[in-house]
């Protein structure tokens, strides 16, 4: 008679048991990472006369606009075209210069197994630790009134651990995974910018 | 007992998906700026957005996604929000004067996201899209875009692409009407 009732609460017993497990089995700790070299403004060749330029900024998710991350990482963005000294003034409307300089993320899965390892990870309330990494395309595409147009494309990444798993080789540990796509966003745009001011087409 | 009740809490609590969100402000788009700067017109006013009458009232308030409701950031409705998507296309591609006497205006005829498979997720998007020069109709053509992508049995993967490949319609349903024939005919010098 008191069987139904127990195996009821041995059930609900055991789903939240796997709940906790699956959510609460640690903090993500997220890593920026170093492969790339690090390039301060200081370092970009600034072109003689710098023109005005529109800027426009996509952050895409597998090849699709992601809207909200855009507007989340838009100011980085400016910002570190802005600090790289390359152009007189930058703004969303078109330029007086017809200048037009199109920033691209693209953020690529590099591991197809993600929610696999988590799910582990999650199972094993953090023992059996998991690392993903995120990859970014940035594309830098510029176009002169002339209609010359420099295309620079670079690469960059952010490792994810969760549980027990040490940290990546090659990475700096970021606070948290907003520092962390900040920082990112604001190395490969930099770094993009410096090749295409060395670029003898971009003047 | 108790432990029944909180056991289905916590079960409700992480799994209800009842989360309603803004969609994120319409990106102007290169593809459709070049388009724009290639038209003869000097330049766009934009007119009245609005649901089309015989079109299912929800569906320019809401979408859903798996039971997650996605509503726009533009007066909460999607006829708006495409208007505002238009203007900002317009605006950055210098084509933008609410003095013109070109006016673009619309009706959402059709929007609907269909993310509940496990493997395939689709959307389509349509309007009916006038365009006056100096008060008569030069312009009067529904427009459609139909998307299908990979989607996945886990919602917090499907949920997160579903919904930037809603926003994304928006920007390839006017790219499909920049690039339209007849509309460059219509607002050509």
């Amino acid at each position: 008679m008191f069987r139904e009732p127990r195996r009821i609460r041995a059930g609900f017993a055991c789903s939240f048991i796997l709940l906790i497990s699956l959510f609460g089995s640690g903090c993500a700790t997220a890593y920026v990472d170093g492969a790339l070299r690090n390039v301060s403004p200081e370092q970009i060749r600034k072109p003689s006369r710098p023109q005005d330029v529109q800027l426009l900024f996509t952050f895409q998710t597998k090849g699709t606009t992601n809207a909200k991350v855009t507007e989340a990482l838009e100011s980085e963005v400016t910002a570190a075209v802005a600090a790289s000294g390359i152009f007189a003034t930058l703004g969303e409307a078109p330029a007086l210069s017809g200048a037009t300089l199109h920033i691209v993320i693209n953020n690529v899965p590099l591991d197809d197994a993600v929610f696999a390892k988590g799910f582990a990870t999650g199972l094993t309330f953090g023992l059996v630790g998991s690392a993903v990494t995120d990859g970014y395309i940035c594309t830098v595409d510029f176009v002169s009134p002339g209609g010359a147009r420099v295309t620079k494309k670079l690469r960059h990444a952010i490792h994810t651990t969760i549980g027990a798993k040490g940290a990546p080789a090659n990475a700096v540990k970021a606070k948290n995974l907003d520092e962390a796509a900040h920082t990112m966003t604001r190395q490969v745009t930099t770094a993009a910018l410096k090749e295409l001011a060395d670029d003898p087409v971009f003047k | 007992m108790k432990f029944v009740t909180i056991g289905l809490l916590v079960v409700c609590s992480l799994f209800a998906g009842c989360a309603s969100q803004r969609i994120g402000a319409h990106q102007a788009s290169i593809d459709n700026i070049q388009l724009l700067r290639q038209s003869s017109a000097s330049g766009f006013a934009v007119g009245e957005f609005k649901p089309a009458p015989d079109a299912p009232s929800p569906a320019d308030k809401v979408v859903t996604v798996r039971g997650s409701r996605l509503t726009s950031p533009s007066s909460d409705s999607f006829a708006s929000y495409l208007r505002d998507a238009l203007v900002v296309d317009l605006e950055a591609a210098g084509k933008y004067d609410p003095a013109s006497a070109l006016t673009i205006s619309g009706q959402l005829t059709r929007n609907t996201l269909n993310a509940a498979g496990f493997s395939k997720a689709d959307s389509t998007l349509a309007a009916k899209f006038s365009v006056a020069r100096g008060g008569a109709i030069v312009f009067d053509k529904r427009i459609e875009e139909q998307q299908t992508w990979d989607s996945s049995f886990i919602g917090a993967v499907a949920i997160p692409e579903a919904i930037n490949h809603y926003t994304e319609m928006y920007t390839k349903l006017l790219h499909r009407l920049f690039s339209d024939e007849e509309f460059r005919a219509a607002t050509g010098k």
